[in-house]
């Protein structure tokens, strides 16, 4: 299929709003990549300027290896999903999908073989005479997808396409989606502010912020390893604390937090310098208060059915703790628990915010 | 019990101002003068008190009024096209530009509704005249050797009541402009066609409903303006408003005038009926 390379891509609105300030991104053949920020973050300008609707002030696209950065959206044989469908009111589903192969002066036999094979391809055989307002937001969704898999594009664009389902179809479209873009093979952008909708599609993960990409990697790489601490708070939850250095040695540096002393993976850094630590919630254990590496009291706790979410004061601060949901005995609120963790999956941080 | 009652009669009592409005100052009206439309006319008498269908006879075979309502419907059919060829383009040019200037623009497009009547067909009296500003500048510009018969001629008319009707239209394409979801054309651009291909097959089949009723709109106020077609066509150009007005004051016919009233009325309540049923059949399931 196609590649797709994105570099040093810049758009300022007049008179100085610099929405995507630069974005630099080698899409492989076949790859499905996310576009992961909140709103604001420079993601849909991003995709409107590969798309073509926005022309980049600076920068480049390449498609392929050539240059299509101010070609006219209709020249680029892009397919882009749109948050609110777009689909052509005034006409009808079969219609609808026929448009970009109208378009293409296909024969009229292919036209017809290619708009079943689409319908067929999201399950919507039968309601080809339908119109848009007579279908349900999910059956919307699957007309926009076949129009543009009808005309075979060589870069798919999704733009916030399940913002508009509810959650239950949303996680079924995710698996649907995902299998087709993988069974066809299509170079894939998603845009979304949703991370498990990055997380479960994406062969990568580009988390936005600020206009530019603060973390590139798999969604396990973002998710485990994240380089920013601006990537480990936005995706998932964290708790973050802030130590002091007390002293090192060849394999771990000693730090205090409160009144207790913990060692986390050597790192560098003056003594008493302040360093900040992050650890997700699901990666620290509860266990009787002499066998923790910390203490703390229980809070509150959330029964979430498969996990329960403790809150627990500790004399730094309070962590969060979320353990799986296993009959038998849990801490009651107001009880005394140690707290452990693996020290390899402690992030750290320099005092100055590193920013992202 | 005393609660249905109550329910039943509230409707009734809260619209009654309204009824009486429209009681008082259309259906009653309207009714006086379909009932005058029969009574028998008498040159030397007047308006007699017996009940004849002579009116509408007289109307119905004269090739003098086929002409007048033919006249008619051309200039309110012209009308509303120019209405669409200007409006539509006015409009999503309009709808294109920045907050600031779009109000002004607003306002400039709804002008010719602020001025008075009088004021404004007497303006455009003035410019349309044999040595009125536009005769005289296509004139002194070589474009035209004698000036244009543009007062009391079709043309003239046409004119005029284009600057008055446009901003019904505009208001009418803005309405549905502003439903459009405008990822509809990128939509469009993405799947291949080009600018042009876009604006006809996309977004102009998208506007058709509010052309439409801009086009009821312009064409229902065109056929039956007065002030216009009488202050700009005069004598020399009747419509079937103008002939009316004559029959009551000049002729002092009452009854044909009225006759002629009531058959413009029912020539347009067909036009709009007919129209409204287009629409509705042909965009029913675009719309719900």
């Amino acid at each position: 299929m196609s590649t797709l390379t994105i570099r040093n891509l810049a758009k300022t609105y007049p008179p100085n709003v610099r929405a995507v300030k630069s974005i630099d991104l080698d899409i492989k053949s076949g790859e499905f990549v996310s576009l992961l920020g909140s709103s604001g973050c420079g993601k849909t300008t991003t995709l409107q300027m590969v798309a073509g609707f926005v022309a980049p002030s600076a920068g480049q696209v390449l498609l392929d290896g050539k240059d299509i950065t101010y070609l006219d959206p209709d020249k680029r044989d892009m397919g882009v999903v749109f948050q609110s469908y777009a689909l052509f009111p005034h006409m009808t589903v079969a219609q609808n999908v026929r448009f970009g192969l109208e378009m293409r002066r296909l024969p009229e036999a292919q036209i017809r073989e290619r708009v079943a094979d689409a319908l067929s391809m999201v399950r919507l055989d039968g309601l080809d005479r339908r119109y848009p307002a007579e279908l349900s937001g999910g059956q919307r969704q699957r007309v926009a997808i076949a129009r543009v898999l009808a005309i075979r594009p060589r870069v798919l664009l999704l733009d916030e396409p399940m913002s508009n389902l509810d959650a239950k179809l949303r996680g079924e479209m995710h698996v649907e989606l995902r299998g087709l873009q993988k069974r066809l093979g299509i170079t894939t952008i998603l845009v979304t502010h949703d991370q498990v909708e990055a997380m479960t599609m994406s062969d990568r993960i580009a988390v936005m912020a600020n206009g530019t990409i603060a973390e590139l990697g798999t969604p396990q790489e973002v998710y485990d390893i994240p380089s920013t601490e601006f990537a480990f708070n936005f995706l998932g939850q964290s708790n973050t604390v802030t130590a002091k250095v007390l002293s090192h040695d060849e394999a771990s540096t000693q730090l205090r937090v409160g009144s207790s002393t913990i060692r986390t993976p050597r790192r560098n850094g003056g003594l008493s310098d302040d360093v900040r630590l992050f650890i997700r919630p699901e990666r620290l254990t509860l266990s009787s208060p002499e066998a923790g590496m910390i203490t703390g009291r229980v809070a509150t706790r959330l029964f979430l059915g498969n996990t329960w979410t403790y809150e627990i004061d500790c004399d730094f601060g309070r962590l969060r703790v979320i353990k799986v949901n296993t009959r038998g005995g849990q801490p009651q609120e107001g009880e005394l628990v140690g707290i452990s963790w693996n020290e390899a999956d402690m992030q750290s941080a320099s005092g100055e915010l590193a920013d992202a | 019990m005393r609660d249905t009652s109550k329910s039943t009669r509230q409707p009734w009592l809260l619209s009654s101002p309204s009824v009486a409005l429209f009681l008082g100052l259309l259906v009653v009206p309207l009714a006086l003068t379909a009932i005058l439309s029969f009574n028998v006319f008498d040159a030397m008498m007047g308006t007699q008190d017996s009940y004849t269908f002579g009116n509408y006879l007289e109307i119905l075979t004269d090739s003098y009024y086929y002409e007048l309502f033919l006249r008619t419907a051309l200039m309110a059919g012209g009308v509303t096209v120019l209405c669409i060829l200007l409006g539509v383009p006015e409009t999503i040019i309009l709808s294109r530009m920045g907050p600031r200037y779009q109000g002004i623009f607003f306002v400039m497009i709804l002008g010719p509704l602020l001025i008075s009547v009088v004021v404004r067909t007497l303006g455009w009296s003035i410019m349309l005249g044999r040595e009125g500003l536009i005769n005289q500048s296509l004139t002194s510009l070589g474009l035209i050797g004698e000036p244009l018969q543009l007062m009391y001629s079709m043309t003239g008319v046409v004119i005029v009541l284009t600057h008055v009707m446009l901003p019904f239209m505009v208001i009418a394409v803005w309405t549905t402009l502003q439903k459009l979801d405008a990822q509809v054309a990128d939509a469009a651009r993405s799947l291949g066609a080009g600018s042009w291909t876009t604006f006809r097959r996309v977004i102009l089949p998208q506007l058709l409903p509010g052309i439409l009723s801009g086009s009821i709109i312009v064409f229902t106020l065109s056929a039956s303006a007065f002030a216009t077609p009488a202050l700009i066509g005069g004598r020399r150009l009747k419509v079937v408003t103008t002939s009316i007005y004559d029959e009551f004051l000049h002729s002092m016919n009452w009854p044909l005038g009225a006759a002629i009233a009531v058959l413009l009325l029912i020539a347009i309540v067909a036009v709009v009926m007919g129209s409204n049923r287009y629409i509705e059949r042909k965009f029913k399931q675009v719309f719900t």
